[in-house]
């Protein structure tokens, strides 16, 4: 039984891995392809950040990823399923490059090792309704903000006609906004771990219905997304960094800071978003302040396809992945 | 008067959220009637800087007889 947990704790923290593995690389996208940071320097940085943001938010968005499903329906091998499904499917849009929401794929998960599991009426309604409208939601944010933050520093600086000291500036200002993102990101996404393994924990006794977090399991969350993030994944910088439109310095500082202030909101609301999605929004709306046709819309709607299918995918997955582990796993 | 795909864009955005005010948690409105608001603000001054700027074009430059 303890070694059963014990293993499912350590899937989990897998899935945290790889969620910075995967993830991560859009917190420093803009900062690697605006060249302020080498790879390796905006690595350390994300991943010190990601880290650090346990400092800052509590457990809202675990609290909420421990109630998508019914508290006590979810078996050990659900939770086994929910987290393979999820994990496989970070991995197949991870070969082919496309930047999906490793927390989607999670909710995706839990559904489908859920249903495996007790049918439909597992589900919370009310917290997927909730997921599923800040989905479309987030983008949104990202963009309007983005679009915002960039037209009020044109506004400002137009007359400034230094123009390399002001670069200079951006340039510096790139680094506190990829930290901010980073925390934001950190605080969102390891709290998704953290919600599976307390209900993992709560399922098997271990802790009452209700409990807080246990501070062993908010550490080990972020120090593995932050690990993760210092081994990231190169194929999605460049997606995320160039594809969708070309970035300044100024618009890499527009683009994160709107996106961190999105991202905050919404860790200290409890809501879990897609850090892949809001960064993505904003440099979608960084590149609408020179004119739509300079944001390469065949790029940004492969990714929205790939949102799209996430929760589908990883639903699937964890269904067919339930099958041979309700067995194995107790 | 034609306005640009860009400035259509926003007010879709609007639509959007507002579209959006139904399934969201009572709690949680406030972010769609924000944005929402922030979007048509948006649509409205790119329509005018657009049909402002158009105008100007239009208009006979001063100095200048016509042939």
């Amino acid at each position: 039984m303890t070694i059963t947990i014990a293993l499912i704790v350590l899937v989990a923290l897998s899935f945290d891995f790889f969620n910075g593995f995967h993830d991560a690389a859009n917190s420093i996208a803009t900062v690697v392809s605006t060249r302020v940071l080498t790879p390796r320097q905006a690595v350390a940085w994300a991943a010190f950040f990601n880290f650090a943001a346990f400092l800052i938010f509590g457990t809202k968005v675990a609290d909420t990823i421990s109630n998508v499903v019914h508290p006590g329906t979810l078996t050990n091998a659900g939770i086994f399923a929910a987290l393979v499904g999820a994990i496989l499917w970070d991995i197949v849009t991870w070969i082919l490059g496309l930047p999906t929401s490793s927390s989607h794929a999670l909710v995706g998960g839990l559904a489908g090792a859920a249903v495996a599991t007790a049918g439909w009426g597992t589900l919370v309604a009310s917290e997927y309704q909730k997921i599923f409208v800040f989905i479309v939601l987030s983008p949104i944010v990202g963009i309007l903000l983005a679009f915002t933050f960039m037209t009020a520093v044109y506004w400002l600086f137009h007359r400034y006609r230094k123009v390399e000291k002001l670069n200079r500036g951006f340039r510096r200002g790139q680094l506190f906004s990829a930290a901010a993102f980073s925390l934001g990101h950190g605080g969102n996404d390891a709290q998704k771990t953290m919600g599976v393994i307390l209900a993992l924990l709560i399922a098997n006794g271990l802790l009452a219905k209700g409990s807080d977090v246990p501070l062993w399991v908010v550490l080990s969350a972020h120090a593995a997304i932050a690990l993760g993030t210092l081994l990231g994944g190169w194929r999605i910088v460049h997606t995320m960094g160039s594809k969708i439109t070309k970035l300044q310095p100024v618009g890499g500082m527009c683009a994160e800071s709107a996106a961190a202030s999105a991202i905050w909101g919404v860790t200290l609301a409890g809501i879990p978003v897609s850090t892949t999605h809001t960064i993505a929004g904003a440099i979608v709306g960084v590149g609408t302040t020179q004119r739509l046709s300079a944001v390469r819309w065949g790029v940004a709607g492969r990714v929205v396809w790939a949102w799209v299918l996430t929760i589908p995918g990883a639903f699937v997955m964890a269904w067919l992945a339930y099958l041979p582990f309700r067995g194995l796993v107790r | 008067m034609r306005l640009s795909r860009r400035t259509w864009f926003f007010l879709a955005m609007s639509a959007a959220c507002l579209l959006l005010l139904a399934p969201t948690p009572e709690k949680y409105r406030w972010v769609n009637l924000s944005m929402a608001a922030l979007s048509l603000m948006w649509f409205v001054l790119l329509a005018a800087e657009e049909i402002l700027a158009r105008r100007g074009e239009n208009r006979p430059r001063a100095g200048r007889s016509h042939p």
